[in-house]
């Protein structure tokens, strides 16, 4: 799981910004942060949450510190699923955080500029939501098995 | 909250430099293999254009030896006459060339890291080329890495100017890509294909630097300025490398 998370931060900050499918840049590491709190402890997510969050800051020129926020929101609310005790048959709950948690990372970005911009490309902007909403949910789905795979069994039914 | 705060106070060394030797080297790698393969990509779907772009560049390059031609005999005209008056010789800007080792990780700021910092002479502020265009400035720098804020970054702005008439306005990002010249003077003339440099006032950028071409101009008679629509080749995805301006 280490290995996956490293791996994950490295690919976030080199490869996928270079490839940009559909002209955007989809968010692993929510996902792998997310489906490791769901598939494994909420502990080890909120770990690779804080990690993950401070390298991708130290990469991003937007306000330092959202990253790491962001991701670690992603894996308290993967903490709060596991105390809810909510039954974790497919990806759907997942998904559902991570579709949030993808347009709470667009609505602060673009926030965070606001006063620098003079003109807003509503459709563009919409589509590079939908774009990164879609890529972000298929990399959900596609991810969960490996990280099952990869995760120890999860302690049950509580944070930490 | 914690690293929010160390950020704006400028504590974040010994987190900089544990990612500066250690995620950098790793990622330099994948961000080349992901600029080739996306410039390959792109490549694909340009192949039936290549035989009528061929002849567009071979006449643009003809035209541009001529006007190079030009530009040397003026140049040393220049530096007769600057010789004569006593004044300094302009020189070349020394430049640095570094390697795009990461990228902004998400899909809306236009920020990427090279693998030269502060130790090769860089500082804040310092315009950076690439493919002969200014591509963005130089936004912090650590000693192994700089980050650089692209011109198609919402919060990018620098005073610029229309080569071709002289109007003078301010070049900014804007958010989902491309640039506008914006504050331009309503009775200034500005049109389709003129050329976009740099003014050099203020801060550490030098002027002549070139920004774009612009593509359009918006004039309306009930407000203050005009703007432009400003070209630039700069795809982000394809950076590979960068050379920061270090001064004349």
């Amino acid at each position: 799981m280490v290995v996956l998370a490293i791996v994950s931060v490295i690919v976030q900050v080199s490869l996928l910004p270079a490839l940009r499918p559909l002209g955007v840049v989809p968010n692993l590491m929510l996902v792998m942060v997310t489906l490791i709190g769901l598939e494994g402890t909420a502990s080890s997510a909120l770990a690779v949450a804080v990690a993950g969050g401070v390298v991708l800051d130290l990469a991003s020129g937007a306000n330092f510190g959202l990253w790491t926020a962001l991701l670690v929101l992603a894996a308290l609310a993967a903490g709060l699923v596991h105390r809810a005790g909510i039954e974790l048959v497919g990806p759907t709950v997942a998904c559902v955080i991570v579709a949030v948690l993808t347009v709470v990372e667009a609505v602060v970005i673009v926030l965070g500029v606001a006063a620098s911009v003079s003109s807003w490309p509503i459709g563009l902007l919409s589509g590079r939501l939908v774009a990164e909403l879609v890529l972000n949910l298929v990399l959900t789905v596609g991810l969960q098995p490996l990280v099952r795979r990869v995760t120890p069994e999860a302690a049950m039914g509580g944070i930490g | 909250m914690f690293l929010a705060v160390a950020g704006v106070l400028g504590q974040l060394g010994p987190l900089r430099w544990a990612y500066e030797h250690s995620v950098v080297p790793a990622g330099a790698g994948l961000a080349a293999v992901g600029s080739t393969a996306a410039e390959a990509i792109s490549n694909l779907g340009k192949v039936k254009d290549l035989a009528r772009d061929n002849l567009k560049l071979e006449q643009e390059n003809a035209d541009l030896r001529q006007r190079l031609a030009a530009d040397a005999e003026t140049r040393r005209d220049n530096d007769l006459l600057r010789q004569q008056l006593g004044l300094e010789v302009a020189g070349a800007p020394r430049q640095v060339a570094a390697e795009v080792v990461a990228f902004q990780p998400d899909s809306y700021r236009q920020f990427v890291t090279i693998n030269k910092g502060s130790g090769a002479g860089i500082k804040a502020g310092m315009a950076v080329l690439s493919g002969g265009e200014l591509i963005g400035t130089i936004a912090d720098t650590g000693s192994m890495t700089s980050r650089i804020m692209l011109v198609t970054d919402p919060e990018f702005k620098l005073t610029a100017k229309d080569q071709d008439t002289g109007a003078t306005g301010i070049v900014r990002g804007q958010l989902g890509s491309g640039l506008i010249l914006d504050k331009i003077g309503q009775t200034d003339a500005v049109k389709s294909g003129d050329t976009v440099t740099t003014t050099g006032l203020g801060g550490l950028v030098p002027s002549g630097l070139l920004i774009g071409e612009v593509q359009s101009v918006n004039t309306r008679a009930n407000v203050v300025f005009q703007t432009a629509q400003v070209a630039t080749s700069l795809q982000v995805s394809q950076l590979r490398f960068a050379y920061v301006v270090l001064g004349m």
